[in-house]
């Protein structure tokens, strides 16, 4: 599904990945952790072609074509998505008409998403405005679910939402990827493929994941079982990935 | 001759069709004949404002001219020596009127001067939407628009009045307004104007007295060669009179000054300006000019302002979700134009909404 081969960016004149290789299969979700500044937001921003991250060497393949060059509305057509970690309000366009135009021509969107994703207030709002941290984060997931995407990357998707809702946020994830017991298999019959950025592993109680990564100062340096890796950060830090890195 | 009006594509694409059939009231001219006046509502009268001065005495006296002087300045001049034309509308009082009243003036001959003089009344309580359009007919490249309009809100009233604009390259137009707000009363003025235009000046004033409001919302798209100046003169005279001076202005090339002035003069009066623009090409100027006085230690009048490029972030964020660049910037700016006006009936805003999505919509921005 996604292939990342000898990538390195810089962005503003700053070298930020150093060489990082990562490859998620089809149906397969990834979760990658990294201290802060280590280069994560800049990995899935270089993936959805943001331009002001700028691919000094190496390739992006997704479904099998290189997608370097392509700008970021037609790798999302392709069918990447992702969800911000800090989504900006948008002026003057409304929540619902946002949803319907990203859900136009696709089957699959239910009207029940709003409710699920507590959102039935916000709908005629506009986007992200006014919205608490946890909205946000669900006002992305409900766009999401309208778009469609076959491969979704997650920035942080716990970050500012309270105990509480990470459950919802958790919930939201595995029916979008289409990993609960009973979710609706896509009629094209695709499993979605994922990558989720986190700082705390949290999602890992909620979201099963197949493998995780750590990425220290532009580099990967795993790329193990999620459990074992956040028992790792859980009780020697970053150091510890540091030290597993040299025996991997 | 009405059905080639009628015909004309430019007053459809507003929204505006002459038979009105849903409409409370008609009025229409094309150059400086009066082609249609007519009312299906109760309580609601509409004709030519020659007629109301002949057969209903008080419009001289309380009405006409009373509002703006005549020789205040050229284009009143101008109004006062030119032969009479114009709408003379009033709703009775305790009246409400939900369907809009709509008026028309449609530039038909190539050159043509044309010159209004208008005079709106709602009465004690009541209510009454009023929708101008002002077109050029399909052949014509150039003429011009002189009009005064006095507007008259009496206790309690609420008047809206929404000028959608859809000019020629070469029109150059002058429209002189002011209105008088009485004791409780809410005036909106919505002043929209989509298309290339050779000019436009209109700096309505506005009187606000006793726990009164007035709210001005100016929708302002400039294409290329067109040179807009826009904004409103609110006086906030009463205790407790509110305003609001609100601009949304896109250039693609044309300028724009988007002027706001609120005096606050009563005791408790508040005030506000938001003036934001949006440059989307080079070789487009946008000028923001907020102007507010305080005349009294309880006055509160504020503004904010912002000129500019629209937001990399936001596009990007709509990029990301599969929308091209251009379709982000468009769906950006009509979201920008399309601004809350409360009051205004859904219909109404329905329909500012569908000239603003079928203007700017298929436009290449």
């Amino acid at each position: 599904m996604l292939e990342v081969k000898d990538l390195w960016v810089e962005v503003g004149g700053k070298l930020l990945l150093k060489g990082v290789n990562l490859t998620i299969g089809e149906g397969e979700v990834h979760i990658l952790f990294g201290p802060n500044g280590s280069g994560k937001t800049t990995l899935l921003m270089t993936i959805m072609g943001a331009p002001q991250c700028r691919v000094v060497k190496g390739e992006i393949v997704f479904d099998g074509k290189v997608i370097n060059d392509l700008p970021i509305w037609d790798r999302a057509r392709l069918g990447i998505g992702m969800a911000f970690q800090s989504p900006p309000a948008v002026k003057g366009i409304k929540l619902k008409d946002l949803v319907e135009i990203l859900a136009d021509g696709k089957d699959g969107f239910d009207n029940e998403l709003y409710s699920f994703l507590k959102l039935e207030d916000h709908i005629s709002r506009e986007v992200n405005k006014g919205f608490s941290g946890g909205e946000r984060k669900r006002s992305e997931l409900l766009q999401l679910f309208a778009q469609d995407p076959k491969f979704v990357m997650f920035d942080e998707p716990e970050s500012g939402v309270d105990l509480e809702s990470i459950s919802l946020v958790g919930d939201a994830i595995n029916r979008l990827l289409e990993r609960g017991h009973c979710v609706k298999r896509h009629p094209k019959g695709y499993k979605k493929s994922g990558l989720i950025v986190s700082h705390t592993g949290y999602l890992l109680d909620y979201v099963k994941v197949d493998k995780a990564h750590v990425l220290i100062d532009g580099k990967l340096v795993c790329d193990k079982n999620p459990w074992d890796v956040l028992t790792t950060i859980r009780e020697q830090g970053y150091k510890g990935c540091e030290v597993c890195k040299e025996t991997c | 001759m009405q059905g080639d009006v009628l015909a004309d594509e430019r007053t459809k694409s507003l929204g505006f069709d002459l038979e009105g059939k849903d409409k409370a009231g008609s009025f229409a001219m094309t150059d400086d004949q009066i082609l249609l006046s007519l009312v299906r509502e109760s309580g609601l009268e509409v004709m030519p404002i020659g007629e109301a001065l002949e057969r209903l005495p008080e419009v001289r006296e309380k009405y006409f001219w009373k509002l703006i002087s005549p020789d205040e300045d050229e284009i009143t001049k101008r109004v006062n020596e030119a032969p009479l034309r114009g709408l003379f509308a009033r709703v009775k009082r305790g009246r409400r009127v939900i369907l809009p009243l709509q008026a028309c003036y449609i530039l038909r001959s190539e050159a043509f001067s044309q010159i209004v003089h208008n005079v709106i009344i709602a009465e004690e309580g009541a209510e009454v939407h009023l929708v101008t359009g002002c077109f050029t007919s399909t052949h014509v490249s150039s003429g011009s628009h002189f009009a005064v309009t006095e507007i008259f809100l009496e206790k309690n009233a609420f008047l809206s009045y929404s000028m959608f604009h859809s000019w020629a390259p070469q029109v150059e137009v002058f429209p002189k307004s002011a209105a008088l707000i009485e004791e409780g009363a809410i005036y909106v003025s919505n002043y929209v104007s989509l298309r290339e235009v050779k000019q436009i000046k209109a700096f309505p004033r506005m009187i606000v007295k006793n726990n009164a409001a007035a709210r001005s919302y100016s929708i302002i798209y400039a294409p290329k060669n067109s040179f807009i100046d826009i904004g409103s003169h609110l006086v906030l005279e009463g205790e407790n009179s509110r305003g609001e001076s609100i601009s949304r202005t896109v250039s693609t090339g044309g300028k724009v000054i988007a002027r706001a002035n609120l005096e606050g003069k009563g005791a408790n009066c508040r005030g506000h300006v938001e003036c934001h623009g949006v440059l989307l090409e080079n070789g487009g100027v946008i000028s923001a000019i907020p102007e507010l006085t305080a005349f009294r230690d309880d006055v509160e009048l504020s503004h904010e302002a912002a000129v500019g490029r629209l937001s990399e972030e936001e596009l990007l964020y709509l990029e990301a979700r599969g929308l091209s660049e251009d379709e982000a910037k468009s769906l950006i700016v009509r979201g920008f134009m399309k601004v809350d006006i409360p009051g205004l009936p859904q219909e109404l805003k329905k329909e500012m909404d569908k000239i603003i999505d079928m203007t700017i919509g298929g436009k290449e921005l």
